[in-house]
């Protein structure tokens, strides 16, 4: 028996979307607002060794790192760098690896062809590799370079991901009749089409940006993250660990929103995945 | 008395506050054949996984239903002796039996699994097969279920169901998607079956010839409960609830109604000549020619696989490899048919309701026909295109998903009707349809036949249907057409022997045929 | 079938010939000079560099050292690694071994416990221990891996002492007999391994978890348990082999990984792998190293994502019958 359309589902109800949205929009806000009146320099080194490797008191909220600069403050600059990374990759995957997979999956032969052969190519140099490679051109990185740089590395999956979705619509009846009504490509492409599309490339996105979060970080730990002394999650993270101390409030400082953020964006991509397909609610 | 095999008493099953099946009893003596029938939606199924204590998790039974199999209360039995008990006591073929095999065992591994669940016994399988229809047994061993056809998928169901000479045969629609000369021949091989076997059967269908053929008592359900239960020569001469009459009056008989002559003279609106599809090495059409006027109503019919699809398809100049000519308007098409004809001839996909775009509403499917051909589309236009096919204006606003076939059926209908055709090509819309359903269809294409004039071609799979949606029958075998006639001599002198098969099993599916014990 | 894996095989020569190729432009493109690079690395003598420099033409122009490269392929060598001192096949040889016990470790260890996590929530879909794990392997796959890294060397290593946290071996570790040194190399073995599994676990277990549930509702599903399969036999019979899918794809796409190391992890915890390898070879312009290394690594993911689709096939008869690629 067909299910009743007054037991559809809001897509609100699936609270990992709001969960999600919630965190990154806490996250924004308090890297935007809070400096507005937090008064200190995230770079300001008043006494780098003396004050050095503090825990946190009254004086410094979340204690000090290796030059004696102050966490909290560098803990909301890093805040909007590190989700402008995050933004950034996540908006160049997004509009590159759509069209990409787009074209590739409408047309077919051997725009398909070639397409997807670069793409092959790309995917089989490890992705890791790659971003040592291109970002060894510069000496000193901008989180706007790491951003597109990152972005264009990851554009390559949402590619895959799209064709494949257009290639299993161009077969599927609801065309095939669209076309037997007279309908044209380009009214086939935008109506029933782009709403997959557009779905595939939002959960890919979402984990775009997750995936840029985590690497952000990661390239930090190998030294090549953003130039010093820019303040970001990732740069924050790896100065806290040394052969013989941990110092904890430092870590925290930066993983917890790090390990936030990342979940956000993954919890996002998860409701994606069941928000835009009617059947699922 | 002997207990009986099945005793249901007070059968409720729930869903989320609805209720789906409401104070259902009746029984089943042992040895005894029970054909339950109804509409679509009327319950039959859930009743038959009931038995079974196999309902979706998220339906439940009533506490104060009571069900005794062989003795034992359902409600005994524990999870952990389902599995055992219900290998001990069923053989079941569900409802579209092809997609409920295992689609990556082949024939003989599943046959294998199912003896291997059930050591004591089991049947030479091969022998089974045999026994169940299918010539040459051994070569269906080693098949997928993917690569049986519709019919042998049936059978093969059935015997592996038979594998382990089971107390009770379940069968669920197991002739409904079969067209009529394959149905009869299942009939005559359950028959052999029940012989041999002496099992009980509990036969689910809407298929009221197989069902009064083959069954002691017949059961009806409409909307969840039991209207009326009697013995089934009873029941068919003199059904007292609404719900068997209505049943029995939507059955297809082979009378002609009352004929609407259409002009065939003057120029034909559509004409094909040497038609042919070919793939590879083989023809799926061979050279047909024919020729439609306005107004016409044609049906195609012939055994499965005999090309009526392929033909509508190159038709439609919907088949690359379609060779040949066709004309419409006196103008020669090319391979790629223009807009303005697309909008002429509309085309309705078996199983309509896959035709439409599961992520946008009905309003919006039917808007989008017409913007096609930038035709925009108010409210009221789209309440009254619903209007035209009986659906309530409320369905606008629905996903497909959340439509029944039927509907899914009118709404295709509608959709097509929006851009006002000349010609309308139907393949296959009344398959799987239970009667009340398809003759609301028929009902509803010849009213529209008659106030829009619009000529209708109709791939038909069963001879019986012809009557109502057709004066015209083509007869199609193994891709060609052997012929081309009025809907009355089809019926009165059929002149092939496959039009005479095929008018045979319309016969014989009829419910004035005497039922053989 | 032969047509199938011809034309992978040739797929995973240009595929993996372009890569390199690409890779190679690229380091040569980038700003920095390699001999700068070579006279750091005090390790090789000065006749040697001589005659490197000429024999490899490394005061040439790129296009020159690139042909000069690929007929050393051709020839079956893979020149000497200015980054390393050694041939670039040895440095390959004496690293690849760590990166595959590595990267076979976490790959091995995260299907097993990806399936058995995935099962555990199926089975108990919707009720509070499926929601629980759900939102562990979200954390877990959410979790950024040098975060885990360092939180691992933070606390298990440096608050606690427990593991080692860098290098594959002690440094005293050549003089001890076999069976301490298998023990030792399993200590300094666990803690990049534990950082791969937590994520790799976590992507194993979604994707398995989703693919499991897809398959319960299914008519077949059903169908077996009408013919009294009992639960235990449905999931090892045929839910399992159903919804393998997705273990098959995984596997197919970390296959090269076995080769291509996992970088960052490498670095961080300083495990002599082909991670490793690879990022000092970028770091010093050594286009002929890391070249080789794309190389490797690209022809296995072809051999991987050929391995897979085979796999697929024998599991799933359906796609036996479709047209191969």
């Amino acid at each position: 028996m067909p299910p009743d359309p007054a037991t559809r589902a809001s897509p609100w109800r699936d609270r990992r979307l709001p969960l999600g949205v919630a965190t990154l929009a806490a996250l924004a806000i308090a890297g935007l607002v809070v400096p507005l009146f937090y008064g200190i320099d995230p770079n300001a080194m008043p006494d780098p060794v003396g004050l050095a490797w503090r825990a946190p008191s009254a004086a410094h909220w979340l204690g000090t790192d290796a030059l004696g600069r102050d966490v909290l403050a560098r803990l909301l600059a890093g805040t909007r760098v590190s989700l402008g990374v995050a933004l950034l990759a996540s908006a160049v995957a997004f509009v590159v690896g759509t069209l990409w997979g787009l074209v590739a999956g409408w047309r077919g032969g051997i725009v398909d062809t070639v397409l997807m052969g670069i793409v092959d190519t790309l995917l089989a140099i490890p992705r890791v590799l790659l971003l040592l490679i291109i970002l060894g051109f510069w000496e000193a990185r901008s989180a706007l370079v790491v951003g597109v740089i990152l972005g264009l590395t990851d554009w390559m999956r949402t590619s895959r991901l799209v064709r494949a979705d257009v290639r299993a619509a161009r077969t599927a009846p609801w065309i095939v009749a669209a076309r037997a009504i007279g309908a044209s490509d380009a009214r086939i492409l935008r109506v029933h089409l782009l709403p997959v599309v557009l779905r595939q490339a939002a959960i890919a996105a979402a984990l775009a940006a997750a995936h840029a979060l985590m690497l952000e970080a990661g390239l930090a730990a190998i030294g090549l993250g953003i130039a010093v002394p820019q303040a970001s999650w990732g740069t924050m993270l790896v100065t806290a660990v040394t052969e013989v101390s941990f110092y904890w409030w430092l870590f925290a400082a930066a993983a917890v929103p790090l390990f936030a953020a990342s979940a956000a964006c993954v919890a996002i991509s998860d409701a994606a995945r069941t928000l835009l397909d009617p059947r699922a609610r | 008395m002997t207990a009986p095999m099945i005793d249901v008493q007070g059968l409720t099953i729930r869903a989320a506050g609805r209720v789906l099946v409401s104070d259902v009893s009746f029984s089943v003596a042992r040895e005894q054949t029970v054909a339950i029938i109804g509409a679509s939606g009327s319950g039959k199924t859930l009743t038959a996984r009931a038995l079974l204590d196999l309902l979706p998790t998220d339906l439940s039974r009533d506490a104060a239903s009571r069900i005794v199999i062989e003795g034992r209360d359902l409600g005994t039995i524990t999870p952990a002796q389902r599995p055992d008990w219900r290998r001990r006591t069923f053989g079941v073929v569900p409802t579209a039996v092809q997609s409920a095999l295992d689609p990556v065992r082949s024939v003989r591994e599943q046959a294998q699994l199912i003896a291997a669940l059930t050591p004591e016994r089991h049947d030479e399988f091969e022998a089974l097969l045999a026994t169940v229809g299918l010539a040459a047994p051994a070569r269906y061993l080693d098949r997928y279920p993917h690569q049986l056809s519709g019919g042998e998928a049936q059978r093969v169901g059935l015997a592996l169901a038979l594998l382990r000479q089971p107390q009770v045969l379940l069968l669920d629609e197991l002739t409904t998607a079969l067209d009529a000369i394959s149905r009869g021949a299942l009939l005559t091989t359950l028959r052999r079956v029940r012989e041999q076997q002496r099992t009980t059967m509990l036969l689910i269908t809407h298929d009221l010839d197989v069902a009064f053929a083959l069954a002691d008592t017949v059961l009806t359900m409409d909307a969840g409960r039991m209207v009326e239960c009697a013995a089934s020569a009873t029941l068919r001469r003199a059904p007292q609830s609404a719900a068997t009459q209505a049943l029995i009056a939507a059955w297809p008989t082979l009378d002609a109604p009352a004929q609407i002559t259409t002009p065939t003279t003057g120029p034909p609106l559509l004409r094909a000549e040497a038609l042919r599809v070919r793939f590879g090495a083989v023809d799926a059409l061979a050279a047909t020619s024919f020729t439609l006027h306005a107004g016409e109503r044609t049906a195609i019919v012939g055994p499965s696989g005999s090309g009526k699809s392929t033909l509508l398809r190159a038709l439609l100049g919907l088949e690359p490899r379609a060779q040949g000519a066709v004309w419409f308007d006196g103008a020669r098409l090319g391979a790629a048919r223009s807009r303005r004809w697309r909008q002429q001839v509309q085309w309705l996909m078996q199983h309509a309701g896959r035709s439409l775009d599961p992520r946008l509403r009905v309003a919006r499917s039917l808007a989008e026909a017409r913007a096609a051909h930038d035709l925009t589309t108010t409210p009221e236009q789209v309440a009254q295109s619903l209007a035209a096919v009986e659906l309530d204006p409320s369905i606008a606003d629905r996903y497909p998903h959340e439509l029944s076939t039927g509907q899914c059926q009118r709404v295709a209908i509608a959709r097509a009707l929006a851009l006002e055709p000349r010609v309308l090509m139907l393949d296959e819309p009344l398959t799987g349809l239970d009667p009340v359903t398809a003759a609301g269809i028929t009902r509803l294409l010849a009213r529209l036949h008659a106030r829009t004039g619009v000529a209708v071609v109709t791939v038909l799979h069963d001879l019986a249907f012809a009557p109502q949606v057709a004066d015209r029958v083509l007869v199609l075998d193994q891709g060609t057409l052997v012929e081309d006639a009025p809907l009355a001599t089809i019926i009165a002198a059929p002149t092939h022997p496959v039009s005479r098969q095929l008018y045979d099993a319309a016969r014989a599916a009829t419910l004035s045929a005497p039922s053989s014990a | 079938m032969r047509t199938f894996l011809l034309r992978r095989l040739a797929r995973a020569v240009v595929v993996s010939g372009l890569a390199a190729s690409a890779t190679f432009a690229l380091i040569l493109a980038a700003p920095g000079d390699p001999m700068s690079a070579i006279l750091d690395a005090g390790s090789i003598d000065e006749a040697t560099r001589e005659q490197w420099r000429a024999q490899w033409a490394l005061d040439r122009s790129g296009p020159v050292r690139y042909v000069a490269w690929v007929s050393a392929v051709a020839r079956g060598e893979l020149g000497p690694s200015i980054a390393v001192g050694t041939p670039v096949s040895q440095a390959i040889a004496a690293a690849l071994p760590y990166t595959a016990l590595l990267m076979g470790t976490a790959i091995l260890l995260s299907l097993v416990l990806g399936v058995v996590i995935a099962v555990v929530q199926a089975r108990a879909a919707g009720r509070p221990r499926d929601r629980l794990l759900n939102t562990v392997m979200v954390a877990a796959v959410a979790a950024p891996e040098a975060g885990v890294a360092f939180a691992l060397i933070g606390l298990v290593a440096v608050s606690w002492g427990v593991l080692p946290a860098s290098g594959a071996h002690q440094i005293d570790a050549e003089t001890w007999g076999w069976g301490w040194r298998v023990a030792d190399l399993l200590t300094h073995l666990a803690l990049p391994a534990a950082t791969l599994t937590v994520a790799g676990t976590a992507v194993v277990a979604r994707h398995q978890r989703a693919a499991l549930l897809a398959v319960l509702p299914e008519d077949f599903v059903t169908l077996w348990r009408a013919r009294g399969m009992p639960e235990g036999a449905l999931w090892r019979r045929v839910l399992l082999r159903h919804a393998a899918a997705p273990v098959i794809t995984l596997f197919g796409l970390a296959f090269p990984a076995l080769v291509g190391g996992a970088v960052i992890v490498e670095r961080i915890f300083a495990w002599p792998g082909m991670g490793t390898l690879v990022a000092t070879g970028v770091a010093r312009r050594d286009a002929p190293l890391v070249a080789s290394c794309v190389a490797l690594t690209a022809l296995l993911v072809v051999l991987g994502s050929t391995l897979a689709d085979l796999l697929h096939r024998t599991l799933d008869p359906r796609l036996r019958d479709a047209d191969a690629d």
